[in-house]
């Protein structure tokens, strides 16, 4: 792809011709690396220590200015020598046409200590080594574990390529093309659980395949008027997995309540991967002046998905499911609408005002069945009155809504606005939540180098009934369920269904003291209040902290500074129960768990530009300098505490706490006029603890087979010397 | 469509809301009484580039020629200020004889028409811009979230140079946190997409000229914008997760996090603020999970997902639970 890419930018390139300008720039040098790092090279794929290749261009031809000429080209190239390089071709006639190719790596490195016994990583089917003794009870009783563990680094690669076409025509019309393929490779992570319940499953995490491509398209006509614009367009996006399935040979040893042939070694389980899946929308939308003062603009979609990937039997063992499925696949069809209306007026030379309509259906067309499962590839195929029946959500959102400003004398402007949103779910325990939102701010600077400004707004949803079953008794054969059985506790309210009022104020102020001098600060708070005092979450909070400077005292040195302060909390409550009704109703088994967020970060930066080295280049320009400097610091910690009722024991976690230093130092050195030898310097540090990943090998969960990685930590320092040339 | 508004009011108060509503929608339609933020009057020089390059060429304490090194400066494009039978630069910075024959008391020149500073209100700057850029822009720009809230196009895009600064993928994010600072130390958390590293940019996601979309996505919801890099999470699936199917952004932050995958809050007991069913669900996890006082699976590893690892939706005939 690499190379259909360049030989299009080259072939591009041969486009242009005279009354051009051409400029290039190469930048060409070797970096190094003290050490090698995983994380350090999340996305960049800077990951081994030792010589790196720095190699960057930029060609550009454009028209004289003043020629009559419009034709132009540009290739471009960045971080070649890296995993993360990026190629970009453009070529075209100014106002007539342009075609643009890209292409992009990212990588993504999460972790690569994990450890794993089963062999074939990365392929569909996983099985274990020879000798393999398996455990029926812990997996702190497989002897053979350690001696078969393999490492396992969790890496994955984005290639993304793109082609975009655009052509002006006469009469104010335009047409756009693109197309764009995703290919994504690697190794991600799954769980493989076999077993009937919670109380004998047994699992293990996976190394499971990544091969995903997905094509986008998007073709629009657009015609631009006097005072009017219309347009239509197509988006197609089609996904595809290369893996349809992943098995795994069960490690653990038989439970009572397995069917034979569940446990080692004949005992497999299997998992769906994500299914192919395509998306087509087609939409037209315009905008018109309907006075001098008075825009309308209008958007309608109509869109489609689709999800037809052919099902995996019930089990991997067919003598566990005699009952055939109901259907050879989903034949899911969701169709999506939305219409977005906005009128945007200035009736006043002082007034400004919004007001808009937005209407957004998800139809969820796929059919309804009932499935007769086998729990884990582990029990019998459950009887047709136990059956499930898969539930489409459908979701309804209207919103209208209006925003109003009005600028008051001696530069200050009143803020107003109010929306009303309308949400109808299916299978929902909540049917309907309407949302009331009010907004309120001012902005002024009257006062001279000072500017304030004020936010606030506040939410209110309200819902209809509460049916907390309504989601169990809607996947179950009707008549084999209790209309009065329950899934979650009864008193549950869940978040995103919950009435709940939303409040948030904002504070901004920026003070300039002198005409290099700026000094900033902000506040915001936040609180979302679960109004219903039952389980769930209960309130959740935010209060940020930020101050800012900047001091010019030259036209060549600018220095800046920031502190930034978030606190996320959150409390919940909930009542831990069992079948038993006494469980249900007993306020001894109450929990309640409050966590904190913060992150606190501060940075300071230097910029000294073009400084006289004090003597000049052979060609006689002047020999300047540029450096840069930067120091950024970012820490979080989260503490969560738990109480419980009389009735249960709980302790407070060990705190999580990431911290992440940055120094970076950049000097450009120009020799000539075209010359220039570039100098930079990353120091980065990064730590963290993780209560769920540090100390916790494969083999810590009794029931789990873990990677057991470590939660990140790495120092590493990347220096590089390269020479730009300008031709 | 039924929105229902219901007024907790009486009726003079419904009669009130009722006038006020007709009153806005009559100033709508009104032709407006005085158009916004005219350009200044003044004569135009119609000198050319050349007339003001005598004082702003290069080398000067003002430059501005390396406008002919940029699009706008292609003279055979018809539509540019510099094309035959334009206004050159007063085509942006309108009638400016003032500015160039006028002298102030304090022996400074006057302004041009449109100074493009700090002190004009945007409508007034971003007039010459939109003159030609309405189709370019988008049409949502008319009471997009920058347009309502007077950012100006030259507050983030620099004209003068040949490289606009927000146009460059490296340098773009630092153009938005300007005065996007909280989304600045956003990407500064441990779970973050990789936009510090410069394998994305704002607007990859975002349309700064506005959208139909809440938070100016760029497609018509949250989570196609979403799908546009996750297009694997899009189903429909066989056994969906409802608030999956709805919105990303109910269990994701997308800026960044101190969680692992940008979750919003630490699970599980953030996937326990929804699944309080019998037995493990509604389990109270806390210290007692953790070694050295235990090994809880709820707690260790993956938490959760250590066994419903298809979070996103399954597929697969038997998997209800989320775990095939």
């Amino acid at each position: 792809m690499k190379r259909w890419l360049l030989a299009g930018g080259v072939a591009l390139a041969g486009v242009a011709y005279g009354d051009s300008v051409v400029e290039a720039e190469v930048e060409l040098g070797v970096g190094y690396l003290d050490e090698s790092s995983f994380r350090y090279g999340k996305y960049t794929g800077l990951v081994d220590d030792g010589l790196e290749v720095i190699a960057n261009f930029n060609f550009t031809s454009r028209p004289v200015w003043d020629s009559g000429a419009t034709r132009y080209w540009r290739l471009g190239g960045e971080r070649l020598g890296f995993d993360s390089r990026r190629l970009e071709a453009e070529a075209g006639e100014q106002g007539r046409m342009r075609l643009r190719l890209n292409f992009q790596e990212t990588p993504r490195n999460l972790f690569e200590d994990g450890q794993t016994p089963f062999l074939g990583a990365g392929s569909q089917r996983l099985i274990l080594p020879a000798g393999w003794e398996a455990a029926a009870a812990s997996t702190a009783a497989m002897t053979t574990l350690d001696e078969n563990l393999l490492d396992f680094s969790q890496r994955q690669r984005r290639r993304d390529a793109s082609l975009d076409y655009r052509q002006h025509f006469a009469a104010g019309w335009r047409f756009d093309a693109s197309m764009r393929r995703q290919i994504r490779d690697g190794r991600s992570e799954m769980a493989g659980t076999i077993g009937t319940n919670g109380g004998n499953s047994r699992a293990a995490l996976l190394p499971a395949p990544v091969d995903y491509e997905t094509d986008t398209f998007d073709v629009s006509l657009v015609r631009e008027g006097s005072g009017h614009l219309l347009g239509i367009a197509w988006h197609g996006s089609f996904f595809r997995n290369s893996d349809r399935e992943l098995s795994w040979q069960n490690p653990f040893g038989p439970q009572p309540q397995w069917q034979p042939g569940a446990a080692f070694p004949d005992g497999f389980g299997q998992l769906a991967l994500l299914p192919d899946n395509d998306f087509q929308q087609v939409r037209v939308f315009g905008q018109m002046a309907l006075t001098p003062t008075t825009r309308a603009s209008l958007d309608l979609a109509r869109g489609r998905m689709r999800q037809d990937q052919r099902f995996l039997p019930y089990s991997v063992d067919a003598d566990l499911a005699p009952t055939p499925l109901p259907r050879a696949d989903l034949n899911g069809k969701v169709d999506t609408t939305l219409a977005h209306l906005r009128l945007n007026s200035r009736p006043l030379p002082r007034l400004n005002l919004t007001g808009r309509v937005r209407y957004e259906d998800r139809d969820n067309k796929t059919p309804q069945d009932v499935f007769l499962p086998v729990s884990g590839d582990a029990g019998l195929q459950v009887a047709p009155e136990n059956g499930r029946i898969n539930r489409p959500y459908g979701l309804t959102r209207s919103e209208i809504g209006f925003d109003g400003a009005y600028r008051l004398p001696q530069r200050t402007r009143l803020n107003f606005g109010y929306e009303h949103r309308l949400r109808k779910r299916d299978f929902s325990e909540v049917n309907t939540a309407r949302e009331d939102v009010f907004r309120a701010g001012v902005r002024t600077q009257r006062f001279q180098a000072v500017s304030l400004g004020l936010d606030a707004s506040h939410e209110r949803r309200n819902t209809s009934r509460y049916v907390g079953n309504r989601p169990l008794l809607a996947t179950r054969v009707p008549g084999s369920v209790d209309p009065e059985a329950f899934e979650n506790h009864p008193n549950l309210r869940r978040y995103y269904l919950a009435d709940r009022d939303r409040d948030r104020v904002q504070l901004r102020a920026d003070v300039h003291p002198a005409d290099n001098w700026h000094l900033g600060a902000a506040f915001a708070w936040s609180r979302d209040d679960y109004r219903e005092d039952l389980f769930g979450l209960d309130e959740s909070r935010l209060r940020s902290w930020m101050l800012d400077a900047g001091y010019v005292p030259t036209d060549k040195v600018r220095l800046s500074a920031f502190y930034h302060h978030d606190r996320y909390a959150s409390s919940q409550r909930a009542r831990s129960f069992t079948a038993a009704p006494p469980t249900v109703n007993d306020p001894d088994r109450d929990w309640s768990v409050d966590t904190r967020d913060t992150h606190e970060t501060w940075g300071l930066s230097l910029d000294l530009e073009g400084l006289d080295a004090g003597f000049a280049t052979r060609d006689g320009s002047a020999r300047s300098l540029d450096v840069r400097l930067d120091y950024t610091d970012s820490r979080s910690r989260g503490q969560i505490g738990v109480e419980a009722g009389p009735a249960l024991a709980a302790a407070d976690l060990p705190n999580l706490s990431t911290r992440f230093q940055v120094v970076s130092l950049s000097a450009t050195q120009r020799i000539s006029e075209a010359a220039r030898i570039r100098f930079a310097f990353e120091h980065e540090r990064y730590r963290s603890r993780d209560f769920a990943l540090d100390g916790v090998g494969p083999a810590s969960v009794a029931q789990v087979l873990l990677f057991g990685e470590a939660s990140p930590r790495y120092r590493a320092n990347w220096v590089t010397l390269s020479y730009l040339h300008r031709f | 469509m039924s929105f229902g508004v219901r007024l907790p009011v009486s009726r003079r108060m419904q009669a009130a809301v009722q006038g006020l509503v007709t009153g806005l929608l009559l100033l709508l339609c009104s032709p407006g009484w005085g158009y916004p933020d005219a350009v200044p009057a003044g004569e135009y020089l119609d000198r050319g580039v050349e007339g003001c390059l005598m004082c702003h060429g290069q080398g000067s304490q003002w430059p501005a020629h390396d406008i002919l090194n940029t699009v706008h400066g292609v003279r055979g494009d018809g539509r540019t200020p510099f094309a035959e039978g334009q206004r050159a630069c007063e085509a942006c910075h309108g009638p400016s004889a003032d500015h160039v024959m006028g002298r102030r008391e304090d022996g400074g020149r006057p302004a041009t028409a449109i100074g493009f500073t700090a002190a004009e209100p945007a409508s007034l700057k971003d007039r010459p811009c939109l003159d030609c850029h309405q189709a370019d822009t988008g049409h949502h720009w008319q009471g997009s979230a920058h347009q309502f809230d007077e950012v100006a196009c030259t507050d983030c895009h620099q004209l003068h140079t040949p490289q606009d600064r927000v146009m460059v993928r490296l340098s773009q994010a630092e153009v938005c946190s300007d005065c996007h600072r909280r989304t600045r130390s956003e990407f500064l958390r441990p779970s973050t997409h990789p936009v510090r590293s410069g394998n994305m940019v704002c607007t990859d996601c975002h349309a700064p000229h506005g959208s139909m979309t809440p938070g100016e996505l760029l497609r018509g919801t949250l989570n196609e914008s979403c799908y546009e890099c996750h297009a694997e999470y899009r189903g429909p699936f066989l056994w969906e997760h409802a608030p999956v199917a709805e919105d990303c952004s109910s269990c994701h932050e997308p800026h960044g996090s101190s969680h692992r995958n940008l979750l919003s809050r630490r699970s599980p007991w953030m996937c326990q603020e929804c699944h309080l069913a019998q037995f493990h669900p509604s389990t109270v996890e806390s210290g007692l999970g953790v070694p050295p006082q235990g090994a809880s699976r709820q707690v260790l590893g993956r938490d959760c997902l250590n066994c419903h690892t298809q979070v996103h939706g399954s597929n697969h005939p038997s998997g209800a639970g989320l775990i095939r």
